[in-house]
């Protein structure tokens, strides 16, 4: 072994001092010696240790070592191997071996592999959503019931992933109508009314008696109705009501529903005239409760004036009017332009409308004669069943009839829902402009193309056109998705929403508490990508957000609560200096969504960073070996230290806990609803870790520093994430080298890669704007 | 002039007036709701069969009785099933050697559910190619499914995660989904009891409208036929594997006909007498009764499910109570910790305790779901019945993600003809496979199957 050793070292020696030489010799079959020394013992063979074996480095199959190339490279840096027991790597072999891997790399530049696949993919619910907002001004919540997506790859819009079934369809079919069917009554301007008379009204306190369609409530009690299969949006409500007039003072009528509103007015005109208070809501929910009380009966039979002894409040009744949709008719003037009107006959008004939504629901730049043919027939068979079943139905039902057919028709179309891209070719082919467009908007934008984008998809056929198209994508409101689609799924943020934290422990944790967490995180990611910040920022930036609840929870005063107040957006957000370092690691998002729901866990923080910050995450544990003995004594924060020491004592479970705990426990000082704290139950807190590799860390900062450290690797944990959000599939060996060029070249040019450097980056790699050959492979 | 008169004098279309009265439940519009189909056509009682799949395993020493045959002692678990004692079947022993590892490392939850009703050992992928078998459920749906509405229900409580990974390496397809149509194929299932009813007894506001319910029909119609073309046209430009895609879209499309087709027929049948059901709205479904807590929505999915069996609008059901390794606190009934983190204990008292409360509420849910299907009185018994109802996880204990002795029992069908043996607690030998009882239940169920998945032959 000394021997070996000793070889290893001249070997690396030689490595290090000629690069060039090196470089020429990575034919396959030449092995440094320090791979050999260090790997070879455990990783050889058939029977090889965790299935790697270093003859794959010298295969005569260039994907074959490509790949365990990388698979070294990673983890001799993230220092997972060798293991500890088998003895640290000194500096030297541990420079030598990664400049020999990426010396390697870089030679495989020439490499042309062929690129992966991607299958057809069917909108997500996300995608959905944003592609009705932007081309119908709908709010987007036509997927609520729509089946969770089954994700790929810890993202949702994985094609291969994505599934139908008939429930998607039916559901599918549902939204359609219904978006069809606001769409074209929103475009007459008139929001639905929905009228209760007060009769109709329940009684759940005090005495009312109906009094023809009104109801009088005779003592202080409350009438209540509810009003369902609502659409979230804005209302207006109208209480009418009128009094009995009595004693001192006007009637006080009170108006609550749920979702916030709790007003009480007065009703100061007398029975038969009738006053209309109107409030605004806006409604997060399909139904709706509405309560109205009287809340200052009053009888005095002695009072002097005869008219004035008995106070009642009579409630006339409700009106409902929503939801108020000016966004629609913005967001539809497409379609508008694209009618001819009444005055044109009804077959040219068909042809014009169908080019239109083929353009921009199907998003096809020209519709093919077939298509808009299809939108067409179904315009005019819907404006002729219409006329039929109502002879005297004016120009105008019918029309809408027609329109709304043909709207729901192509929105419940496959050609709506999937991505479609062109006719398979048997070799690579470039990608249509159009079809550059779409994965242009879907990727930046969660969305279809807007007109300007499909007006340019014309040029976009080569990368440098495709970038200065995402360029100017990145400065659209829109583009704000990237936060909410891409990071909230990268950073897993959207598990927020389905945790439960004990409320008896952590009783602050509200489900909009838990929002505001996870918005925080959105934010500072979309300041990050805005304002071109390097990727390092995101664990290191000097900003944030808060609203008012977050502010409280990071017991820090409200900034926003200034005299001027001018601070905060309409949303209630305001940015600040960072309150922790570590950017969205001393997020309570972060620190919340890696929690029990008791109490922390420090190995989750610690694969949370492994997983999506260094993306190295460790194998999962064998079966059975994945908790601890006893949770009562973890509540403890030091016995659990304890015991995480004692499980690594275990060389099969120190591998990867090594790797987990240091970083875990170093975020100890954050309890499991991201507080700060420095002591637990009577314990003070020990903020310490031990890295592999024997770095000693501690808090916040220590972890921040070894991700600093390690820039590169974030980088790249990005830049891969990125690309299967981009692309919709998984990383092949050929993407994994592009990426690992791309981000060896933008660090060349400027180490502090920005996360818009490598959105752009990724847009003009092949894989993004080249279609895949036909894959063959055998569908059933 | 009062406002109100005025307004009420403004000419309202019809539809804006059916709206206003669809839309606030202070009208009785349920309580007059009518379903045409509700009692099953005359003939034969009809077979049925519904799936309730448990995450995380069960607490064997609390579940596997200690005698065998029919005078067993009742354990922890299933004295809830007391009353029931008679019309159970607990059968022991059974194995799902698909849901094993086989060389494709941790992940036995995502397997424990993707083979649950398959029995087929789950394809390892995160996303590509993702490839299960046919589940049990969908086999007797295809063979079933024309008599009624619905070929089938696919339900659960957890729509799941929405970012992440679900299980070491295998795709949430696996975790979230018991009913695979097809092996590329899971069965999305609807875990919102309020669009449930709406999905079975359909749009409220057409209800009193016969009228309207043929017009909305009418529009589906034209609407599916528009987008089959559509499709068809796509699939001819498309690759194989997008064609695959495609596929999974057309085979939707002719399952919403079918399904339209024959609540047509079931209405037909019932046009002239007044044989039609009253469907009442579970009160918990009102709106009024605001945010369900998982105990109240957990009562209606199994009202609901016999619901959907006493209209006959389905006879094959499919209910997840939790996705596979759902990490599902149950604080009300003492039990704080996550279930997935708890079903680990690694015999910690604290946590088995807590282990036993999750899945005794489970099991005392599961007592009372056959409690509303043995009230329903068939003209040759109940309800419960003409129901095989099978109970049970793809695990056995989740400390240790064990795939064989399976905690498995079957409820009900003991009306049918040649029943399974209920009334007992049957110990088969070691690794027969669960597909075998799966035979057998289609058997009882009329389907024509010699083998499902792994089986070796019938159980019973």
């Amino acid at each position: 072994m000394a021997l070996a050793r000793f070889v290893a070292r001249t070997s690396v020696a030689f490595a290090f001092s000629s690069a060039a030489l090196v470089a020429q010799d990575l034919r396959p079959s030449a092995l440094p010696e320090v791979i050999e020394a260090t790997c070879a013992d455990c990783h050889r063979g058939a029977d090889a240790e965790g299935g790697f074996d270093i003859g794959q480095l010298a295969t005569g199959d260039p994907t074959a070592w490509l790949a365990a190339t990388i698979h070294v490279r990673d983890r001799v840096a993230s220092r997972e191997m060798p293991p500890e027991d088998f003895g640290a790597l000194d500096d030297e072999e541990f420079a030598a071996i990664l400049a020999w891997s990426e010396a390697r790399l870089a030679a495989l530049d020439a490499l042309d592999l062929p690129p992966g696949s991607v299958t057809v993919r069917r909108l997500s619910r996300f995608e959905y959503d944003n592609t009705v907002r932007d081309l119908f001004g709908l709010t987007p919540e036509a997927s609520a019931s729509f089946p969770a997506e089954n994700l790929g790859y810890g993202f949702d819009n994985v094609g291969s992933a994505l599934t139908l079934s008939t429930l998607h369809l039916e559901k599918y079919l549902d939204a359609a109508q219904e978006v069809a069917e606001l769409v074209v009554e929103c475009a007459h301007d008139a929001p639905r009314v929905r009228r209760i008379f007060g009769a109709k009204l329940n009684p759940t306190r005090g005495r009312g008696i109906p009094a023809g369609d009104a109801q009088r409530l005779i003592t202080a009690g409350t009438l209540e109705t509810w009003i369902a299969s609502l659409r979230p949006g804005r209302y207006e409500l109208e209480v009418l009501a009128s009094g009995d007039q009595a004693g001192d003072e006007p009637v006080e009528m009170r108006v609550r529903t749920d979702g916030g509103l709790d007003r009480t007015v007065h009703v100061k005109s007398v029975r038969g005239d009738v006053e209309t208070h109107r409030f605004a809501l806006d409604l997060t929910e399909r139904s709706l409760r509405v309560r109205v009380s009287f809340l200052n009966d009053y009888y005095d039979p002695k009072f002097k004036d005869p008219k004035r002894r008995d106070r009642n409040l009579i409630v006339e009744g409700l009106v409902l009017h929503g939801p108020l949709l000016p966004e629609v008719a913005v967001a539809t003037e497409w379609l508008r332009r694209a009618d001819p009107g009444e005055s044109a006959s009804v077959d040219v008004r068909s042809r014009a409308l169908a080019r239109a939504v083929a353009r921009r629901v199907w998003r096809q730049r020209v519709a093919p004669a077939a298509d808009a043919r299809r939108l067409a027939r179904v315009y005019r068979s819907a404006h002729r069943a219409a006329q039929a079943r109502d002879a005297e139905a004016g120009g105008r039902a019918a029309a809408d009839a027609a329109l709304t057919a043909m709207l729901a028709y192509s929105l419940g179309s496959p050609r709506f829902l999937f991505r479609i891209e062109g006719a398979p070719t048997a070799g690579t082919r470039k990608l249509a402009g159009e079809e550059i467009a779409s994965r242009l908007s879907y990727f930046l934008w969660s969305s279809a193309p807007d007109e300007a984008l499909l007006a340019d998809a014309r040029e976009l056929t080569d990368p440098l056109m495709v970038r200065a198209a995402a360029a100017r994508m990145l400065e659209d409101p829109r583009a704000a998705r990237l936060a909410t689609g891409f990071a909230a799924q990268w950073l897993e943020l959207r598990n927020l929403a389905m945790l439960q934290p004990d409320p008896d422990k952590f009783p602050a944790a509200t489900p909009e508490l838990r929002a505001a967490m996870r918005r925080e995180t959105e934010l500072v990611f979309d300041a990050v990508l805005r304002e071109r910040r390097p990727v390092l920022d995101l664990v290191d930036a000097d900003f944030t957000f808060v609203n008012a609840p977050l502010a409280d929870h990071y017991g820090i005063e409200w900034p926003g609560a200034d005299a001027r107040g001018a601070a905060a957006t309409p949303e209630g957000w305001v940015r600040v200096p960072a309150l922790r370092p570590g950017g969205v690691l001393g997020h309570a998002s972060v620190l919340t969504l890696t929690s029990n729901p008791t109490r922390t866990s420090p190995v989750k923080r610690g694969l949370w960073i492994l997983d999506n910050l260094l993306d190295a995450p460790p194998p999962p544990p064998a079966p059975g070996d994945d908790s601890f003995a006893d949770e009562a004594a973890l509540h403890s924060a030091q016995s659990m230290r304890e015991q995480l020491a004692q499980h690594r004592r275990d060389p099969a479970c120190a591998v990867c806990h090594v790797r987990m705990d240091g970083l875990g426990l170093s975020l100890e000082g954050f309890d499991a609803v991201g507080r700060s704290r420095v002591v637990a139950d009577g314990t003070p807190i020990d903020t310490r870790g031990v890295l592999p590799g024997g770095r000693k860390i501690e808090g916040l900062e220590g972890v921040r520093d070894a991700l600093r450290d390690d820039a590169r690797q974030v980088v790249r944990a990005l830049a891969r994430r990125l690309f299967v959000y981009a692309v919709g599939r998984d990383t092949t060996d050929a993407d994994r080298l592009a990426l690992e060029r791309m981000v060896r070249r933008m660090m060349e040019e400027r180490p502090a890669v920005t996360v818009r450097d490598l959105i752009l980056g990724i847009v003009e790699l092949d894989a993004f704007w080249r279609a895949d050959p036909v894959t063959t492979k055998e569908v059933r | 002039m009062t406002r109100f008169a005025a307004l009420r004098r403004q000419a309202m279309s019809r539809r804006a007036v059916l709206r206003g009265a669809g839309c606030t439940l202070a009208l009785p519009w349920l309580d007059a709701m009518r379903v045409g189909l509700s009692s099953p056509r005359p003939g034969a009682t009809p077979r049925r069969a519904v799936f309730v799949f448990q995450p995380n395993g069960m607490s064997m020493p609390d579940w596997i009785p200690k005698q065998e045959g029919t005078r067993y002692e009742m354990p922890f678990l299933l004295e809830p099933l007391a009353a029931h004692r008679k019309r159970v079947l607990v059968a022991s022993g059974l194995a799902l050697d698909g849901g094993r590892a086989k060389g494709d490392g941790p992940g036995d939850h995502a397997r424990a559910s993707a083979s649950f009703l398959t029995g087929a050992h789950p394809r390892k992928t995160a996303g590509d190619d993702i490839e299960n078998g046919v589940s049990v459920d969908q086999v007797a749906a295809q063979a079933l499914g024309d008599a009624t509405p619905f070929r089938s229900l696919e339900l659960g409580m957890e729509p799941g995660r929405s970012a992440g990974r679900c299980d070491s390496g295998y795709s949430c397809a696996y975790t979230r989904n018991i009913s695979w149509s097809s092996p590329t194929t899971p069965v999305a299932k609807e875990t919102d009891p309020r669009e449930l009813f709406r999905r079975l007894f359909g749009d409220p506001e057409a209800l009193h409208d016969a009228e309207r319910t043929r017009a909305l029909r009418a529009q589906r119609r034209s609407l599916l036929d528009a987008v089959r073309a559509d499709a068809k046209a796509l699939s001819r430009d498309l690759g194989p594997e997008d064609r695959g895609k495609l596929d999974e879209y057309l085979t939707s499309v002719r399952s919403v006909e079918e399904r339209l087709a024959r609540a047509e027929a079931s209405e037909a049948e019932f046009e002239d007498g007044d044989s039609g059901a009253r469907i009442e709205l579970p009160d918990a479904l009102r709106p009024e009764a605001g945010g369900l807590a998982f105990v109240e929505r957990l009562q209606l999915m199994y009202e609901l499910i016999t619901l959907a069996l006493t209209t006959d609008s389905t006879r094959i059901v499919t209910f997840m109570l939790g996705n596979a390794g759902s990490n599902r606190t149950y604080r009300w009934i003492g039990a704080p910790g996550g279930h997935h983190n708890l079903s680990h204990h690694r015999g910690d008292a604290h946590k088995v305790e807590q282990i036993r409360k999750i899945n005794r509420f489970h099991c005392e849910q599961f007592a009372l779901f056959c409690d509303r299907l043995a009230a329903h009185a068939l003209e040759d018994g109940d309800l419960l019945g003409h129901t095989m109802v099978l109970f049970g996880s793809g695990l056995a204990d989740g400390n240790r993600h064990r795939h064989e002795d399976l905690p498995i029992l079957i409820a009900g069908g003991d009306q049918m003809k040649r029943p399974l043996p209920t009334g007992r607690h049957v110990r088969q030998a070691k690794e027969t496979p669960l597909a075998n009882l799966y035979l057998s239940m289609l058997e009882r169920l009329g389907v024509k199957a010699d083998t499902f998945a792994d089986s070796t032959r019938k159980l019973f």
